[in-house]
């Protein structure tokens, strides 16, 4: 019974000794019978013993090093267990904008409103006043137009506030 | 002008228009009852017109302010309004043409623009005359012409006012409104007068001086609702009696708004004067900064005194009240405490 060819990488581990005994013998006997299969293997032999003879090809200067920094520059920092400050303002940014913020505009709004609220209220109640039929509108217009001066921040005399 | 007599008879077919069902004794003027005068002098406001100078002395704060007034009125609801003394209010001009009012303060090269001041138009309400006592207190002449001197005064109040109503026309030439712990807080008077005298239109329509400018000062004045509508309308329990100390009567309420405040207007009536609750949000409206303490109504209660007008403000239940009056802070503060009782409506 003839032994079938073997594929290159079946001879290269031959040469290497990496087949197992019962395979090492069974590509002896087919050595023996195939021309081919002998051809093949004496030229990788040959090749490997030209390869073994070269001598190792020197390093350039500084590559390691310079590989070495390219790794380091490329390299991906680890996360650090704190947040980085640009993470921290945008966070408080957000804290400002969505909490202080309408917090102190609420704030500012309440003062207004206790500021100028009464005045707010005193022109509204003369204004309800002049379903009054008897009441006096030069009084009525009086009490409206200082109303709506004060509204304005204005003294309704022109005094200095 | 019409004829003085033909004028009485539209007046009193007006005034037999609106008069209440029910009978009172009431003493008589020349055939005239004291109620026919009362409405002859609101009935005046809308068939006659007239033009005139008058004195106004107003109680603010602690002194009177006398002020000149240059007013006119064309029927039925347009009116202007030119204040010419003190110096502080020499200027001032206010037009009314019954739906908006316009004011045009000159040192501030500016107008507001507001709701119409005008009295209602039409029949007086039945309803004008309730909870107050009028009587007749004789007859005076006020430059010259003859009046009927009318008090009104609430039934379960205090203070009256006194109108010196014109017999020909009933247009009120003096007025005065006295307090009993502060006298007279309020009088004017006319130091001339004349009547129809056909004044034109443009006179009663404003004209925005070149450059000047436009404020509002609100939107106009929206009907009295019920209680329960009020606090729909702004999602805000209302806990207001129908009645307060002195007489005065819950007449209805309104939202109204001024900037981002939010409040309910609750309007309060004794036959007489007027008193304004307003209810806010606590979230909405701060403590006022201003006004002097008062120590019945608990820290931040302050009472202030704005012109004419007296407020108390002060804060129960997560909401700010504020009542306005031109009564004595002591009136307020009595309404005050009834309001902050424990009550179910």
């Amino acid at each position: 019974m003839r032994v079938p060819h073997r594929a290159a990488r079946q001879i290269s581990a031959y040469i290497d000794g990496e087949l197992t005994p019962a395979e090492q013998a069974e590509f002896r006997a087919h050595l023996e019978h195939c021309a081919s299969c002998r051809r093949e293997e004496e030229e990788l032999r040959r090749t490997s013993r030209l390869i073994r003879r070269l001598a190792p090809p020197a390093v350039p200067q500084g590559l390691a090093d310079a590989i070495g920094e390219l790794i380091e520059r490329q390299r991906v920092p680890r996360r650090s267990s704190w947040p980085r400050p640009a993470l921290v303002v945008a966070t408080a940014v957000l804290v400002v904008v969505l909490v202080a913020v309408p917090a102190l505009l609420g704030h500012r709004d309440r003062l207004r409103a206790a500021e100028g609220g009464p005045d707010v209220f005193v022109r509204l109640a003369a204004e309800a006043a002049a379903g009054d039929p008897f009441m006096d509108r030069a009084f009525l217009g009086l009490v409206t137009t200082d109303a709506s001066l004060r509204l304005a921040g204005e003294d309704p005399r022109g005094r200095t506030r | 002008m019409r004829a003085p007599g033909t004028l009485w008879l539209s007046v009193l077919a007006l005034a037999a228009l609106a008069l209440p069902s029910q009978a009172q004794p009431v003493p008589r003027l020349g055939g005239v009852t004291v109620l026919e005068v009362a409405r002859h002098a609101v009935i005046a406001q809308q068939i006659v017109d007239y033009e005139g100078t008058k004195v106004l002395s107003v109680l603010r704060g602690d002194s009177m302010e006398t002020t000149t007034v240059s007013e006119a009125h064309k029927r039925p609801g347009k009116s202007r309004l030119e204040y010419l003394s003190p110096e502080g209010l020499a200027g001032r001009v206010v037009i009314d043409d019954g739906l908006t009012s316009w004011h045009y303060e000159p040192r501030l090269h500016t107008v507001f623009e507001g709701p119409s001041l005008a009295p209602p138009s039409g029949v007086p309400s039945p309803g004008l005359f309730d909870r107050k006592r009028i009587s007749l207190l004789g007859t005076e002449e006020v430059i010259g012409r003859p009046t009927a001197v009318l008090r009104m005064e609430p039934l379960a109040g205090r203070g009256e006012r006194r109108l010196w109503v014109d017999r020909t026309t009933g247009v009120t030439l003096r007025y005065e409104e006295r307090d009993p712990e502060e006298g007279l807080v309020m009088t004017s008077y006319f130091t001339r007068i004349s009547f129809g005298l056909n004044m034109p239109d443009a006179l009663f329509r404003p004209r925005v001086p070149a450059g000047a400018r436009v404020v509002n000062v609100g939107p106009p004045t929206a009907p009295l609702l019920p209680v329960a509508e009020v606090e729909k309308s702004l999602r805000l329990p209302l806990p207001v009696p129908e009645t307060l100390p002195g007489g005065f009567v819950l007449a209805g309420g309104r939202a109204v708004e001024s900037g981002l405040l939010r409040a309910a207007h609750m309007h309060y009536r004794d036959g007489a004067r007027s008193v304004a609750l307003f209810v806010a949000r606590s979230s909405q409206m701060g403590p006022p900064g201003r006004g002097e303490p008062v120590a019945e109504l608990g820290p931040g209660a302050r009472s202030l005194t704005v012109g004419v007008m007296r407020l108390l403000l002060w804060e129960d239940g997560g909401r700010r009240f504020t009542l306005v009056g031109p009564l004595p802070v002591a009136d307020l503060v009595s309404m005050a405490l009834a309001l902050s009782m424990p009550r179910a409506r």
